[in-house]
């Protein structure tokens, strides 16, 4: 398949570069071979105490080695690896980049970030047509029932009723969900925020018995197994650019860089649904998904045309929740307007760093539930920096480059 | 000794490098999906008959690695100090996983012998989950086994044409596009085929190396342990107790063990392929 990208992508590989690995030019970052300049600094007379001290505590976290090269008039082509075209402004004493993810030192797209993607979209789907409780109960009484009648497993069966019993008093599972969390974190103080999704994920794509919770998430047990998705080919360094990030309705303001791809930007991945996979594990699969699969036929033949039409709905309704808010986008909001409003036709999918929350959760769903502010609330979403309260508007912030939402992409 | 090496030319990288169970495994999952049900039996009952495969391991073009025999690594612990400084790289060569198929022909007859470089090396990704809810990121890192450009790893068969040309090579075919090894999903294990003779020199003697990781029916001389487990079509695989490859047995075949998986039998390859080795002195 082919994926072009349409505003700036980003995904990072949690590195970053410094202010003492560059030299901001006029609309050029240069990536420093510090080892070759620190040699000719020696040799120049420039003692290494110096240098390390420079190094160590940066002045005003400025840009230690462009000090260097202006005073004593060196050409910076020396001295550089590679450069990036900066488009926005450069840090004015310092900056730091976030690397985008490469492999032999050529950047490409891992095919994790497109499956999450739409693993999100599938997710999204599932819940919404057949997130009714009487299908959730179903599919939790057939992992009760498979769990067989051995001593050990009865504990577990009871665990599993426990929990059918507990969704059955809610109208939708991710009514349910909310009570949950709220539950959750109410009783444990130590409740991990970060994995929130735990217990949904396992419902909805595939689990097994679980002594604490119920039932756990099984990967063995998900059909997305089948969906095979390749990092794509290495990409040319040429298109990637150094990009200033504006976060828009942030109280402080975050000076953020990031290495991206520039829009336009076309690479081959492959994509392919493994149907063999589905048929040979047709018994295995116990999850909402696999449940909701067999409204539409055989699960096995449905599966594709299914997670594709998810995709199309899911970021459709991204698409109109981004353009129902796009107050949010401050000074862009023109420019990000006319950008949604020009999207090319075809299928569209938001990935890596930028997207922001609508885009990578269940938001869409979970917004539209009356416990959702207080849930987000004792989650921490929203909170201010520096502990001043939780914002009443969530979420409040967005990412902006180029005058640009960050991460669209067109696969085809 | 005359086997057929098959090369998996890789396309992409590996979560590790395949052990026989695996590869037969991975080879009677495909038979059944090419052939039926069916197919597997007979598959199984071949090699029953004497049709043997070995684990994979890496080769770089020509060259052919092989493990270390452990009869070697025990020699070599027994040499006196004045012959081990003479020996370069000792310490490197008594780590050394796997040698070059020309020493490993001198190992087996307990000769000097060196190591080579190996044409792949491990290597740490960075990979994000991302919480469906909270849409908090947690970066984790992902290990796996990338190859140089021509190199790749191959197994080795004995027995007959039609088994390898009737159910090994079609399986094999198979296997190219879907992956082997783990992590199919992500691209990994993708390869292409090619078939050589090869041809081992060996000594002669009443021990012998295993060139595969092996469940063994009888006591093994100088053996080392792994539990390994997996996953069958039909559910987890309770782990068993394998010898690893280079390991030193008798006059032992090993088995292939049947298993009863979410009620469906599976087969868990677990036969030797042995090379006559010397021993070292004070072995039985």
């Amino acid at each position: 398949m082919r994926l072009t990208v349409l505003s700036p992508l980003h995904i990072g590989d949690g590195s970053e570069i410094t202010s003492v690995d560059i030299y901001p030019g006029d609309g050029m970052i240069f990536v420093l071979d510090t080892g070759k300049l620190t040699k000719d600094l020696l040799n120049l007379g420039i003692p290494l105490e110096e240098i390390l001290t420079l190094l160590k505590n940066p002045p005003g976290h400025s840009y230690v080695f462009k000090g260097y090269i202006d005073s004593l008039n060196l050409n910076v082509k020396d001295y550089t690896l590679y450069t990036l075209p900066l488009i926005g402004e450069a840090g004015r004493e310092s900056m730091r980049i976030k690397n985008f993810i490469k492999s032999n030192g050529k950047p490409y797209i891992p095919g994790s970030s497109i499956k999450g993607a739409i693993r999100t979209a599938v997710f999204y789907r599932v819940l919404k047509e057949c997130g009714d409780t009487a299908t959730v109960m179903d599919v939790l009484s057939n992992v009760a029932r498979s769990a067989n009648n051995e001593q050990r497993k009865n504990e577990q069966r009871k665990n599993i009723e426990k929990l059918k019993n507990s969704v059955g008093w809610n109208t939708h599972l991710v009514e349910y969900y909310l009570n949950y969390i709220n539950s959750r974190l109410e009783e444990e103080k130590r409740f991990d925020k970060k994995r929130a999704d735990d217990l949904l994920e396992a419902i909805v794509f595939g689990m097994e018995p679980d002594k604490d919770r119920g039932v756990r998430y099984e990967p063995k047990r998900d059909p997305m197994r089948a969906l095979v998705v390749r990092d794509s080919e290495p990409i040319g360094k040429k298109h990637l650019a150094v990009y200033h990030v504006n976060i828009v309705g942030a109280d402080v303001k975050i000076p953020t860089w990031v290495e991206a791809l520039k829009p336009k930007t076309t690479v081959e991945f492959e994509l392919a649904v493994d149907g063999e996979t589905l048929r040979l594990n047709g018994n295995h699969f116990n999850g909402l998904l696999w449940e909701c699969l067999k409204n539409y036929g055989e699960p096995s033949e449905v599966f594709e045309d299914f997670i594709w039409k998810a995709v199309d709905e899911f970021y459709g309704e991204v698409i109109k929740a981004e353009l129902d808010e796009i107050h949010k986008h401050g000074p862009h909001r023109t420019s990000v307007s006319s950008f949604y409003k020009t999207l090319p036709e075809g299928r569209k999918l938001r990935l890596g760093w930028g997207s922001g929350w609508i885009a990578t959760t269940l938001g869409i769903l979970l917004r539209k539930e009356k416990k959702w502010e207080s849930t987000r609330r004792k989650l921490g979403l929203g909170r201010k920096p520096g502990g001043r309260g939780v914002s009443r508007d969530f979420p409040k912030t967005r990412r902006v480059a180029d005058g640009m939402p960050m991460g669209w992409v067109k696969i085809e | 000794m005359k086997f057929k090496a098959i090369k998996l030319k890789l396309k992409g990288p590996l979560t590790e490098i395949p052990h026989a169970d695996t590869l037969f495994g991975a080879m009677a999952t495909a038979v059944g999906v090419l052939y039926g049900k069916e197919a597997i039996d007979e598959f199984a009952e071949r090699f029953q008959r004497g049709a043997r495969i070995s684990s994979a391991f890496p080769y770089e073009g020509e060259k052919l690695f092989l493990p270390k025999p452990l009869s070697a690594e025990y020699w070599l612990s027994t040499l006196p100090e004045e012959k081990i400084k003479g020996i370069p790289n000792f310490k490197r060569l008594k780590g050394a996983k796997y040698i070059p198929l020309g020493e490993f022909e001198k190992a087996l007859r307990l000769e000097q012998f060196t190591y080579g470089e190996l044409p792949f090396k491990r290597v740490e990704l960075p990979k994000v989950a991302l919480d469906r809810v909270t849409s908090s990121s947690a970066l984790y890192f992902w290990e796996e086994i990338r190859f140089k450009p021509n190199t790749g790893i191959y197994f080795l068969y004995q027995g007959d044409g039609e088994t390898l040309k009737g159910y090994i090579l079609p399986a094999l075919r198979y296997l190219a596009d879907t992956g082997i090894g783990g992590k199919g999903t992500w691209g990994y294990g993708l390869f292409d085929i090619e078939v050589e003779d090869v041809e081992i020199s060996v000594p002669g003697g009443e021990a012998f190396v295993t060139l595969s990781n092996t469940l063994p029916s009888e006591a093994p001389l100088l053996w080392r342990l792994f539990r390994k487990g997996g996953w069958s079509p039909w559910g987890r695989k309770p782990k068993l107790s394998f010898i690893e490859e280079g390991s030193i047995i008798g006059n032992d075949p090993g088995k292939i063990e049947t298993l009863t998986v979410g009620g469906k039998g599976i087969y868990v390859y677990g036969l030797s392929f042995p090379l006559p080795a010397k021993l070292p002195e004070g072995l039985p």
